[in-house]
């Protein structure tokens, strides 16, 4: 115990220095608290659209739906997507600042569901709708 | 910054009463508790404060690893929530956010309150090691008698 280290003039016994070394790593190691949770609720969505109503023709799916005139201003376009319920999965097939839509080119004899949503001014996608199916039929099938 | 201070400035006190009371074994305390209470013999209070303060110091590191890793995952909620462009993340993104920061000042608190006990148990065994534990003689006494001698060990609490 006769290891000395001088230090800016400051003589330390070893044992100091690996203490001083020992509570500074444990130091380092307590990290800044957290900070930066923000304050309420940011975002303003505009609601789903009301009425989704598929229509399945041959080989066509006619989509349409209604949506409160009040905030119409708002919206910027509505997006409408294709929903494969085996999968759970969701793909935007168009979109419209209409309150119809047709997918066209479908493969007939097969369920189609979809999904509609407003997109505001700011590119915020609102709510979508839950999804409404219906049968496309094949360019010869039986009427 | 504040924290920094704080323990320069216990390490200096500590440094001068150790040096003032001349005692070798208080700087082993110092630098571990327990290590000069078992160099003095004193191996239950040894053992208790060393056990003591590895528990202390294995809870702070795992509570340490766990905070880190919710604050982690509270700023990736935070950010997914921040720039969010549809309202079923922004929603998802912001309960996470709210329960990571709920478990980060969980966390930070447990973290808070083992640091303190970490510096109790250290604090203490100064304290212990300057007042109460003086230093005894060596636990080994041999005793010869005419047809055999004794080994004695003795134990102090």
């Amino acid at each position: 115990m006769v290891f000395h280290v001088e230090i800016r003039g400051i003589y330390m016994r070893r044992i100091e220095l690996i203490g001083v070394i020992f509570a500074l790593l444990i130091l380092a190691a307590c990290s800044k608290k957290h900070e930066g949770l923000p304050t309420g609720f940011k975002y303003d969505p505009l609601p789903a659209p009301e009425n989704l109503v598929v229509t399945g023709g041959s080989e066509i799916a006619n989509i349409s739906w209604s949506f409160p005139a009040e905030k119409m201003s708002r919206v910027k376009e509505f997006r409408v997507y294709q929903y494969i319920e085996s999968y759970n999965m969701l793909q935007l097939i168009g979109t419209t600042t209409d309150t119809t839509f047709t997918d066209s080119l479908l493969i007939g004899n097969l369920l189609y569901c979809y999904k509609v949503s407003a997109v505001d001014t700011t590119d915020f996608e609102g709510w979508r709708t839950n999804e409404t199916c219906a049968f496309v039929l094949g360019s010869h099938s039986v009427k | 910054m504040k924290r920094i201070f704080f323990i320069a400035v216990v390490i200096v006190l500590a440094s001068s009463v150790v040096h003032a009371s001349g005692n070798e074994n208080v700087y082993y305390s110092v630098l571990f508790p327990g290590w000069g209470q078992i160099r003095s013999a004193h191996y239950g209070k040894g053992s208790l404060y060393m056990g003591a303060e590895i528990v202390s110091l294995v809870s702070i590191a795992i509570t340490q690893i766990q905070y880190n890793r919710a604050v982690e995952q509270y700023d990736k909620a935070r950010r997914s929530y921040l720039s969010a462009d549809y309202i079923g993340d922004a929603v998802e993104n912001y309960d996470l956010m709210h329960k990571k920061w709920d478990d980060a000042e969980r966390l930070y608190g447990y973290r808070t309150a083992l640091i303190g006990a970490a510096a109790g148990v250290w604090a203490f065994n100064v304290v212990d090691m300057l007042f109460f534990s003086k230093e005894e003689e060596g636990p080994l006494s041999l005793k010869v008698e005419d047809r055999a001698f004794f080994i004695c060990t003795g134990f102090s609490f």
